[in-house]
């Protein structure tokens, strides 16, 4: 049956009363945000006021041009800290409807999909297994992500998850001062499942030319070239839209099987996302790229909204789907 | 006199460019044929691999199919000729497409055994002969791909001037198995 319409089907009947629930949750959350601004907004305006009035006093002027002014000093680093406590109010309010939202209406959505899997709005892809796929040649600076779903699709074990890397770059002016700027590594999705064919090596397959070091940079920083070989397959379709590296041309091969391959072709076309597989450690690893931030519920307005939520369960289906789309199930081999 | 110079220096220095573009022609040619021996030689160990299969298998086969006796000979047949020393390329290629038939007549066979399908023994046994014919494709695929970088630079010109001096001839290409032909799930040949 399409799919669609079982998702219909759910949402009217499980979805809706829960969309309606967290709804009136938002709507709550949001008259609270409302008032704890509003106080912090008085609170703030009088401690401005009793700041100039204070330096008045003590200096005879609302804002002297000699003297160091300590009543507005002290008064500015009450203000900053109202903010910052204000905003953390603000902050800890909507997280928790998020998160209230997430395990109600995206849990339920991950059973729906499939009831053997398993969901965690505060979890993410651990980096050490973001690092182990190499599918990025930089290392991140900064890492983070939520929405972890993990569990055991027919006979494969999946995880993912969304995952935020940065990376800390020194930009130096013309003076020689030196600034710091994050630039993106990754956002989006990171999937991790168990491949269904025992290898060695280490293999790759980019839908971009990926960056390589040059001589002289794995001589001079000592980086090595995890992509190994350029792996040339026999089909023509698929070295025009992938670029394949590995460490053994054999051994590439028997992953990459005539009918893997085409499954990869259907599965690129499908996302016609920027996608990136490694194949490492007896796993397979797979980025897909997004640039807005997934499984997040509306704040501003309504989140009984049937699109948004159907949006929430395709970018699931998408990525467990990947177990049917590569044939993961399939366990003909010695490794079963 | 200095035109006689001139023309002598040109000439030699034509010379002395052809004769180093030939050997380095010659060694990329040599470099090539190279990587496509050793591909061969790779699809040739992975042959190796399923003939050692093949005794465990018929073995323990034989109890169930009593009335299939003929395929489990020929297959055993084809393995003790494959064992024989010194067989050429061609010949090592004839018998690995000739193992090809018996052993897809052998799994053919099987589905008319339930308690033979059901046998753990025989499933583990069947999984590593999948594993090796997965493995068996890739090697001969890689082989054929080096073959075809091999058989570029000796038939299209100029490299085939050199390399008809030396004397490099084009490589055959291994033909492609029915499964690997036809882009068959081989987990229908076991599981239909």
């Amino acid at each position: 049956m399409d799919s669609s319409i079982n998702f219909d089907a759910f949402y009217n009947r499980e979805l809706l009363p829960l969309l309606t629930e967290a709804d009136r949750l938002r709507r709550q959350t949001r008259a609270k945000n409302r008032g704890i601004s509003l106080k912090y907004f008085v609170i703030t305006a009088v401690v401005i006021a009793v700041g100039f009035l204070i330096n008045r006093i003590v200096y005879g002027t609302w804002v002297h041009d000699e003297k160091a002014n300590v009543p507005l000093i002290i008064m500015v680093m009450a203000v900053s800290g109202l903010i910052f406590f204000c905003r953390k109010a603000i902050k800890k309010n909507k997280g928790s409807f998020v998160g209230q939202f997430k395990g109600d209406i995206i849990e339920k959505i991950v059973h729906f999909v499939d009831d053997n899997l398993s969901y965690d709005p505060y979890k993410m892809i651990p980096e050490r297994d973001f690092l182990r796929s190499k599918l990025f040649r930089r290392k991140p600076d900064s890492y983070n992500g939520d929405d972890f779903v993990s569990g055991t699709v027919g006979k494969t074990y999946i995880e993912f998850s969304e995952v935020h890397a940065k990376y800390l770059i020194q930009d130096q002016d013309e003076d020689g001062n030196s600034r710091d700027r994050w630039e993106k590594l990754f956002d989006g999705l990171i999937f991790k499942a168990d491949f269904n064919k025992h290898f060695n090596g280490e293999y790759f397959i980019f839908t971009e030319k990926p960056s390589r070091p040059s001589r002289l940079e794995r001589l001079i920083n000592r980086e090595e070239d995890r992509l190994k070989e350029k792996i040339e397959t026999e089909d023509r379709e698929f070295n025009r839209q992938f670029y394949v590296y590995g460490t053994d041309q054999v051994e590439a091969r028997y992953i990459l099987s005539a009918s893997f391959m085409r499954r990869l072709l259907d599965f690129k076309q499908k996302t016609d996302k920027k996608i990136r597989l490694s194949f490492i450690g007896s796993a397979i690893y797979v980025a897909i790229p997004y640039k807005r931030n997934l499984f997040e519920p509306r704040y501003r307005s309504s989140v009984v909204d049937k699109e948004d939520t159907a949006e929430f369960y395709y970018d699931l289906r998408t990525v467990i789907d990947i177990v049917k789309e590569l044939d993961l199930n399939t366990r003909i081999w010695s490794k079963q | 006199m200095n035109t006689t110079v001139t023309i002598i220096v040109t000439i030699a220095s034509i010379l002395l460019l052809l004769l180093m573009w030939g050997v380095r022609t010659s060694n990329k040619l040599i470099r090539l044929r190279n990587q496509a021996d050793n591909a061969f030689a790779g699809v040739g160990a992975y042959l190796k691999k399923r003939y050692d299969l093949i005794p465990n298998l018929v073995a323990a086969a034989q109890e169930y199919m009593g009335h299939e006796k003929e395929v489990l000979t020929k297959v055993t047949a084809l393995r003790s000729e494959a064992e024989k020393p010194n067989l050429s390329n061609e010949e090592q290629i004839v018998l690995g497409n000739k193992m090809n038939d018996a052993l897809r007549s052998f799994q053919v066979a099987v589905e008319n055994y339930p308690q033979l399908k059901a046998d753990t023994h025989i499933m583990q046994l069947q999984a590593a002969l999948n594993e090796v014919e997965e493995q068996l494709s890739a090697a001969r695929r890689t082989y054929n791909a080096a073959a075809m970088k091999y058989n570029n630079g000796v038939q299209l010109f100029p490299s085939s001037i050199i390399a008809g001096i030396v004397g490099f001839r084009p490589k055959s290409y291994l033909d492609a198995v029915g499964a690997e032909r036809d882009n068959v799930d081989v987990k229908n040949l076991f599981r239909r």
